[in-house]
């Protein structure tokens, strides 16, 4: 995309990449966006870690943008000059879109090549303790409900409760309930173990639980990044059911100038998140296992003959970064370091 | 996990992580078969479902890079690119 905007902003074409909700939470870290402002947060940090340029329009946080043109997580548009939609995908094709242009604007006498830019998202670690917290194995498929904050606009909710239920439960009116709390990167800030557990106190209003006070392991280490993860049972008595967290903590900033004791709310409504996203967690294990699997001969590098037949733009694409037509161990543990330890 | 499963979810988590160099301009790389088909099948159901072609562009309000509201209407006087991106 980055090509085709240098080649055509010059040609008085605009281009905006549009910000919505994010579709996969934990992806480099990252989770919902609470307010407008962490939003434009989001969309600053993207910028400086990939170095693009092209300018980005933020939707609002109905996401009405998005509705308006129909949904599309990643879709493509070109309006004309009379605000006239000419050109409609559901994928961004940036090879499509060029031929587009060419055929709008006029073509390009030498076109920008990837190569000739530096345009990939740069994944950045920090310096306190991660992956030292086992992740919840989830039974089954889940899907998000509804967690909405109390008062993000006052104080920043520097950890994100995400709330999940197993598949079906809402209509066997009951199964499990899954609730992370998932810190915020835009903040900096870590848990302070020695200052206690993460705790979460559930009131239900039309539901049974099997626990209504959740606490997180004792973790050895002073500070840490890992989410905090729960699941519980619940059964539904009577609709619409809902309930009340109150999450507390103590949060210390990356750089040790504060360390406060956090208590927050949510209220968790039993309905389905239609912009909760997915977590890749899922499914990353299986796509990496092939991914490793791939090495036949076991040198440690994949080659594009070692990948099957439809697969190896796509992983050479990505995965390929310094672009020598192998894939090796770093770049493999790069990619995975996007999803998180 | 089936591997038209497994390309449909990389189509849609490649498609928002990183560069985007895999569909970039290469008329010499290989076409990647099963994407394309479900890329191409997605569009397909999109274009029924949300025929836009030809259609005004909403007037929505949205916010630039530093907050400030931008009307959707704005948008003209020149062929104007609207790519929904994603941080993740």
């Amino acid at each position: 995309m980055e090509t085709v905007y240098l080649d055509y902003a010059g040609q008085g074409v605009k281009f905006y990449y549009i910000y919505k909700s994010v579709q996969h939470p934990e992806v480099n870290g990252f989770v919902h966006a609470f307010t407008l402002d962490e939003r434009l947060r989001h969309i600053a940090e993207l910028k400086r870690r990939s170095g693009s340029s092209i300018p980005w329009l933020c939707d609002n946080m109905e996401n009405g943008l998005q509705q308006a043109l129909g949904g599309p997580p990643n879709g493509e548009f070109i309006v004309d000059p009379q605000g006239k939609i000419i050109r409609q995908r559901f994928w961004s094709d940036p090879h499509k879109l060029r031929q587009d242009l060419s055929e709008l604007v006029g073509p390009v006498d030498k076109p920008t090549q990837v190569a000739d830019i530096d345009v990939r998202f740069r994944v950045e670690t920090r310096a306190i303790a991660s992956g030292i917290v086992p992740r919840l194995e989830l039974p089954g498929k889940f899907q998000p409900i509804l967690a909405l904050p109390g008062d993000a606009e006052s104080q920043p909710y520097f950890a994100k409760l995400r709330a999940e239920i197993s598949q079906g439960a809402l209509a066997k009116r009951g199964g499990k309930l899954y609730l992370g709390l998932f810190l915020d990167p835009l903040y900096q800030v870590h848990w302070n173990n020695q200052a206690g557990r993460v705790r979460i106190q559930l009131e239900s209003e039309g539901a049974v639980l099997s626990q209504e006070t959740l606490e997180s392991p004792l973790v050895g280490e002073p500070a840490d990044i890992d989410p905090r993860e729960f699941l519980i049972d619940f059964e539904l008595k009577s609709r619409p059911a809902h309930l009340q967290a109150r999450v507390s903590y103590v949060a210390c900033d990356d750089a040790n100038t504060f360390c406060i004791p956090i208590e927050q709310t949510y209220t968790i409504r039993f309905q389905r998140d239609a912009e909760g996203g997915s977590r890749p967690n899922a499914f990353l294990n299986e796509m990496f296992a092939d991914v490793e699997s791939l090495d036949r001969n076991g040198d440690g590098t994949i080659t594009a003959d070692e990948i099957p037949v439809g697969q190896r733009t796509l992983f050479l694409g990505q995965l390929d970064k310094d672009d020598n037509g192998l894939i090796d161990s770093t770049e493999i543990l790069e990619f995975r370091q996007m999803f998180g330890p | 996990m089936t591997a038209k499963a497994l390309a449909s979810w990389m189509i849609a988590i490649f498609a928002c992580v990183g560069s985007a160099r895999a569909q970039e301009d290469n008329p010499k790389q290989e076409t990647p078969e099963l994407t394309k088909e479900f890329a191409e099948r997605y569009n397909e159901n999109f274009l029924e479902r949300h025929p836009l072609m030809n259609t005004q562009l909403k007037d929505v309000s949205v916010f630039d890079e530093s907050g400030q509201p931008v009307s959707t209407h704005t948008l003209r006087d020149s062929y104007t690119v609207l790519v929904f991106g994603c941080l993740t």
